[in-house]
């Protein structure tokens, strides 16, 4: 690293240990990257100089310690600097470093992207980043847009998306790190979750040397099979207008859910500490007598078993889970009645798999076409071979809620599953996975869904300090209104007996 | 005696199993002497009625927030789903002139086994426990609040009614714990296991008024930032603030606030080893506002001479000509929400009442002729206070009291509670007695909750686990919170320990804190 900056820098040793004012940064010749902007933003609430997401970029996925503050924030000092990154012909990547101008910590931590990126949306989390010390970059993974349109014709830019531009971001902000301090940071994290997941997944397999810890949460990986999963479920609700569910029909699931299998975990708190367990019968719920918001119809039901479902090839070979027991209130947007699958999963067949606007998702083949995706854009998953990133010595934090509807969570447990299989059983000094009742998408929910993910994974790969549990916290308006400890798999809470539910001291992480 | 008619009554209603409306109705049946039932009804599981509107809050006497933080909705809040519970509004009439309303929710299901009472703020006049009831209930807690005998927040309901000044001072508390007391074993066959006390500010002072009359009402009493004892408080804010008011080119404007906040975290901040904007230990700061004096032309980042003798005043403790410490003085740290700029305190329903009212009797007591030995001495013949420092018959009653305090608090300064826990450490002998009382001076915080430092834990859990458990807090768990997220969490530690930063890590994380005596 130390040895391609004095290169870059063109001023031989000296250099590469020599600090840089933030506003000269813009003579450094970086390979494949335009520098457009590199200022000194002065303490205070910044407002950004360019409108970093165009008007159909989906919200961040949120990492790291919690989501957006109000704008505008008050920042400390920083240098910020703007980079466009070519690897490609085709390639255009926007991104940006933010380096605190004082109190530097000697840490980078870079931040991830959600659903099909298109924006620098870590924009929120830099910002958490900076103030805690952190030199911290994102970009926008080299599209403009939420919509997967941009694969149509540009593979290069399906790879930039796939794993290229984390890299060569990466890299780039290393070097002007190590151009701004005059020396390189002493550790590096990745901190993402959704997408943001499936990046650090990437980064610890493709490029294990770039993170000392990798923070992956909800991880949408394998990319092809969960959209696979997605569309599975998508073509079986539209059959007819019959199949969607109302909102107020998943409700009175929901309900129907908890009033089975809450109480199983020794505390009745609308959250069910490990969903796999509860095995409720939806066909209980059908109609007996016409038709209610309390019950459900002959379709209504078949489209309920198929979002619990796994989808399957036809050999029996799991592609990807469904949703868990306690999740329905948010099956809205998989079970609701809209014309199309949504374009989020539609993505990775019509565009970056078979390069065909017209694609017709009515006659998805589950077998077929996830073979194909496998095939033309297998490379946008990780596969869990992370045995070059054990040796580097980096830590991996994965987390992933029960009640996520965008992403199934038992996904996650089959990823750490296949690497405890790939690697061995004992793995806990480097990778460990919490999951998280009732926690949805990211966060929010009916469960805690709050925790200093950095701090966390800061103990364990700077002070040897394992999590062996994390205290987490769930806010209702701005009041904490429950704290429960997450456990490192296969652990759960257990409820001591004594003492307040909503207080994680009363809860121990046990063997279930 | 009460207590066995009712059980009369009763008979066999006692049972494990949940109760329904007709246990409920039954209560009704034991109309106790000197109460009237206003309402006895079986409230079926659903969204919690929004409370009433409190009365119009009084000037620097909000209704404050006790318990696990309900800060009166700061943010959006989904709605509270309450479980059935058994809902008794009555009427206390311990005198001819009493009119004492107090709430009881009695929950069906699950009831914990517990008795959770909850305090009051500033002047009282409505049942403000309200709001923190329904978390109480939720956690199958017994609970129960009163208005304190009068309505409205402020002290006009003294004049010419001594016993309603006894009522706010001490009865309506005491009797409402007692009724609670009463009917939770009608309805459930027996007695709470444990009772305890929540309550902050106004409901800080209840808590210690009850620990001193009445130790063994309660086995276990959260006591925040109390507001203890009240006429000491009312008088010597009454002082500081006529001080201001006769200067009144010395308001500094708030631009001017900011400097001087800027300036003391300049030099107090880091005291504690780390920046976030928190003074850890104010003690420590000796900040000196000359330092601010301008020095050419009056401008935004200095003060005048006026201005200093402002600031100077509200760090100051307040005295009597003999100097005896009537309150302390705000802590340095604080001064964006301290007042500064001259705000006349002899508006109705601020501690100007104190003085006119239960002191003189007189509405139209002329400010100008406060004496604040006088004044303090006459007011305090009222009776609301109790000076007592020897807490003997609470701790050997086995009860625990934990007292908590911001050091950022604008509305009570926080160094008289540190002043109140020595008293009895005095008192009791000797330095050790952390086995049933202990203190958390909370950097940043202020009025009982709010401010930029760590303000949220889960005060009842952590009382609950010492008196029944026998596990003293040696460090609490706090996290702050901004627009929904946790941005940092701290250990709060007991007094005269203070949180320091192990030197790495995140700051915003407790975990990298520990606690110890500087």
């Amino acid at each position: 690293m130390i040895r391609s900056v004095a290169f870059i820098l063109c001023g031989g040793a000296f250099a590469a240990f020599a600090q840089t004012p933030c506003d000269k940064l813009s003579s450094l010749k970086l390979p494949d990257a335009t520098i457009t902007a590199a200022e000194s933003v002065a303490a205070g609430p910044y407002r950004a100089t360019a409108t970093p997401a165009p008007a159909a970029a989906p919200a961040a996925a949120p990492a790291g310690r919690g989501g957006q503050p109000p704008a505008p924030p008050v920042l400390p000092a920083f240098c910020r600097v703007a980079i466009t990154l070519t690897p490609t012909a085709d390639s255009h990547i926007e991104m940006e470093v933010w380096m605190p101008a004082e109190n530097w910590n000697n840490k980078y931590e870079a931040v991830g992207n959600g659903g099909w990126a298109g924006s620098i949306q870590g924009f929120a989390n830099m910002q958490t980043a900076l103030r805690e010390g952190y030199a911290t970059s994102g970009n926008d993974t080299g599209h403009k847009g939420a919509d997967p349109v941009f694969g149509l014709n540009h593979p290069e830019k399906l790879v930039d998306f796939s794993y290229r531009a984390n890299h060569e971001m990466v890299l780039k902000s290393k070097a002007l790190i190590t151009a701004f301090y005059g020396k390189a940071p002493k550790l590096s994290y990745w901190n993402g979750c959704s997408t943001g997941g499936r990046q650090g997944l990437m980064e610890a397999y493709k490029y294990p040397e770039d993170f000392d810890g990798v923070i992956a949460g909800a991880p949408a990986n394998y990319q092809t099979h969960l959209h696979a999963w997605d569309m599975m479920v998508g073509t079986g609700v539209r059959k007819d207008d019959q199949h969607f569910v109302s909102n107020a029909k998943l409700t009175a699931l929901n309900k129907a859910v908890l009033a089975a299998c809450d109480g199983a975990d020794g505390v009745k708190d609308g959250l069910l500490n490990d969903p796999r367990r509860c095995k409720f019968d939806p066909a209980t719920l059908l109609c007996k007598a016409g038709n209610s918001d309390d019950c459900l119809t002959p379709a209504e039901l078949e489209s309920v078993k198929l979002v619990y479902s796994s989808a399957k090839k036809k050999n029996g070979e799991l592609i990807f889970p469904g949703k868990e027991p306690g999740s329905e209130t948010t099956w809205g947007a998989i079970v609701g009645n809209t014309p199309a699958p949504p374009m989020l999963s539609m993505g990775s067949f019509m565009y970056a798999t078979y390069q065909d606007g017209n694609w017709d998702w009515r006659k998805f083949d589950l077998d077929r076409d996830t073979a194909a995706a496998d095939e033309k854009f297998g490379y946008v998953n990780a596969p869990p071979d992370l045995a070059a990133f054990k040796n580097h010595g980096g830590k991996l934090l994965l987390y992933h809620g029960w009640n996520d509807t965008a992403i199934s969570p038992e996904n996650t447990v089959n990823y750490y599953e296949s690497l405890l299989k790939k690697m061995g059983g004992k793995q806990d000094n480097w990778v460990r996975l919490f999951m998280e009742p009732g926690m949805q998408h990211c966060q929010g929910g009916p469960g805690p869904d709050q925790f200093n993910k950095m701090a966390v994974i800061e103990r364990w790969r700077e002070s040897n300090v394992a999590p062996d549990q994390i205290l987490a916290s769930h806010v209702n308006g701005n009041n904490i209104d429950m704290t429960r400890p997450l456990c490192p798999y296969p652990q759960v809470a257990v409820y001591k007996g004594a003492g307040s539910t909503n207080d994680a001291v009363n809860f121990s992480c046990k063997m279930p | 005696m009460k207590t066995l008619t009712f059980l009369f009554v009763l008979g066999g209603v006692a049972s494990a199993a949940a109760l329904d409306s007709s246990s409920c109705e039954k209560l009704k049946a034991l109309q106790p002497g000197d109460a009237v039932f206003t309402t006895v009804e079986f409230v079926p599981a659903g969204p919690a009625a929004p409370p009433a509107a409190p009365a119009a809050p009084a000037a620097g006497a909000p209704a404050q927030a006790a318990g696990r933080g309900a800060g009166g909705g700061r943010g959006a809040q989904a709605p509270i789903i309450l479980p059935a519970h058994c809902r008794v509004a009555a009427t206390l009439k311990p005198s001819a002139d009493s009119e004492i309303k107090m709430e009881l929710w009695l929950p069906a299901d699950n009831w914990n086994g517990k008795f959770q009472m909850m305090g009051n703020g500033g002047w009282a006049g409505t049942i403000q426990g309200l709001t923190q009831m329904p978390a109480a209930l939720r956690e199958g807690y017994a609970t129960s609040a009163t208005d304190t005998g009068h309505e409205g927040g402020n002290g006009m309901f003294a004049l010419g009614h001594p016993e309603k000044i006894t009522d706010f001072a001490w009865r309506a508390v005491h009797l409402t714990a007692v009724e609670s007391k009463t009917l939770i074993k009608a309805y459930y066959g027996k007695e709470p296991k444990f009772s305890y006390w929540n309550g902050c500010s106004t409901g800080g002072r209840q808590a210690l008024i009850e620990v001193t009359k009445f130790p063994d009402d309660f086995d276990g009493v959260l006591a925040g930032a109390p507001a203890n004892p009240h006429i000491y408080l009312h008088t010597s804010g009454v002082a500081r603030s006529i001080q201001l008011m006769k200067h009144p080119d010395g308001a500094l404007s708030p631009a001017k606030v900011e400097t001087l906040h800027n300036a003391v975290l300049a030099q107090c901040d880091t005291l504690d080893g780390v920046k976030d904007g928190l003074v850890g230990d104010p003690h420590k700061c000796k900040f000196d506002p000359d330092t601010l004096l301008c020095k050419g032309a009056d401008n935004d980042k200095c003060l005048t001479a006026s201005q200093v003798a402002t600031v100077k005043t509200v760090y100051a403790d307040v005295k009597t000509s003999k100097g005896e410490i009537v309150w302390t003085g705000f802590e340095p740290g604080g001064e964006l929400q301290y007042n500064l700029r001259n705000i006349p305190m002899t508006a109705a329903g601020g501690g100007w009442d104190s003085v006119r009212i239960p002191g003189h009797q007189d509405a139209d007591y002329d400010w100008h002729n406060f004496n604040l030995d006088a004044d303090l001495a006459l007011a305090d013949k009222s009776g609301i206070d109790t000076h007592i420092t020897d807490l003997t018959p609470f701790k050997k009653h086995g009860g625990k009291l934990l007292l908590y305090h911001g050091w950022a608090d604008p509305a009570i300064p926080p160094g008289n509670t540190v002043n109140f826990y020595n008293k009895v450490l005095a008192t009791m002998g000797g330095g050790k007695q952390d086995d049933w009382m202990r203190l958390y001076m909370i950097p940043g915080m202020q009025h009982c909750g709010g401010g930029s430092g760590t303000d949220q834990f889960n005060k009842v859990a952590i009382l609950e686990r010492w008196r029944e458990q026998n596990q003293a807090p040696d460090q609490i768990l706090a996290s702050h919170v901004t627009n929904g997220q946790v941005d940092m969490t701290r250990p709060l530690c007991p007094f005269p320990q203070v949180a320091v930063y192990k030197g790495t890590g995140s700051t915003n994380d407790a975990a990298n804190f520990s606690c110890k005596v500087q």
